[in-house]
């Protein structure tokens, strides 16, 4: 018996992850970190269909006042609460948001956790297009 | 004291210390504490102990006392009852301690938030070092959480487990510990 067990153990060889030396693949459909394409958001058009199915209230319009009643909305969204289910992703009627399988998100400062999108207001366009974003990554 | 010493001592000071971190490679004790969860975050905590994930290798271990643990593994959005239960297993463990919130109850409070009978997250009862989101984390997310607790993170750039020189001593990866728990 105890043979069959060695036996088998060397023909299976193998199966531990080597994962902190080598980054481990995880398939595509692994429901990961959720990153949003800014330039396609429409949120500064009045559009909050992904913070109205936003279950853990993850995802939050804000309204910031910069200076002298100058006022921009800003699309935050917070890992740390965050489960992943990806219901955001199928209400985004413009295909901003998506699901990635990076797994990599632990941090050591709750700010690293937010990542803010903020969209200028729509008044003052003197010829920029009006976005500062930081794609897909940490605010 | 550091002022006090000449150069040359210093200097072995500095050679002892990284050949210490290179010979103990920053092995871990880790004390888990579930604080309210629903278990989920459990269950993936446990998987790290399986033969695929084989957190031993990384010379992380689970301990029962808080006495022997340098890192307090927190779970959940700490209910009213746990408030004063997690402080004691803080207070047991000896310096120099770590806390890690594990799951998106424990960063935020998550779906429960703040409430009568939830603190909403680990950082309103204790400093928190590392925050490992995810509903529940996995695995792998748990194992990055905590190699960035010990400032190993950089391990993955040499493709070796073992026989790596540390990049940082552990007082300097969380300089943010002392000023919490200045503040606390």
């Amino acid at each position: 018996m105890v043979f069959s067990w060695i036996r088998r153990g060397l023909r299976t060889g193998v199966l531990t992850t080597r994962y902190p030396a080598v980054q481990e693949r995880l398939p595509e459909a692994f429901r990961g970190k959720p990153i949003m394409d800014a330039s396609r958001c429409i949120a500064e058009q009045g559009c909050n269909a992904c913070v109205q199915v936003c279950l853990p209230d993850a995802l939050s319009l804000q309204t910031v006042v910069e200076s002298a009643g100058n006022e921009a909305t800003q699309l935050v969204l917070d890992y740390a609460r965050c489960v992943a289910c990806g219901l955001c992703v199928s209400a985004c009627p413009q295909q901003a948001l998506r699901m990635t399988n990076e797994y990599e998100l632990a941090a050591s400062r709750r700010e690293d956790l937010r990542m803010v999108t903020l969209f200028a207001p729509p008044d003052t366009s003197d010829g920029e297009n009006g976005k500062e974003e930081n794609n897909g990554r940490y605010a | 004291m550091a002022d006090m010493l000449d150069s040359a001592t210093r200097e072995a000071g500095e050679r002892l210390k990284t050949k210490v971190q290179r010979l103990f490679g920053h092995s871990l004790h880790i004390r888990h504490v579930d604080a309210g969860s629903c278990n989920a975050c459990e269950s993936e905590i446990k998987l790290l102990l399986n033969p695929y994930y084989d957190i031993q290798r990384l010379g992380i271990f689970f301990t029962t006392s808080p006495r022997h643990a340098d890192l307090l593994l927190v779970t959940g959005p700490v209910t009213r009852a746990m408030v004063d239960p997690l402080r004691q297993t803080y207070e047991a463990m000896p310096d120099p301690r770590l806390v890690v919130a594990v799951g998106a109850c424990a960063c935020s409070g998550g779906i429960f938030g703040p409430s009568a009978f939830s603190q909403g997250g680990v950082e309103h009862v204790l400093p928190v070092d590392v925050f490992i989101p995810g509903c529940p984390p996995s695995p792998l997310t748990l194992i990055h959480g905590l190699l960035l607790a010990l400032g190993r993170v950089e391990q993955r750039m040499q493709g070796h487990t073992r026989r790596i020189k540390m990049g940082r001593p552990l007082s300097v990866i969380t300089p943010s510990m002392q000023e919490k728990e200045a503040q606390s």
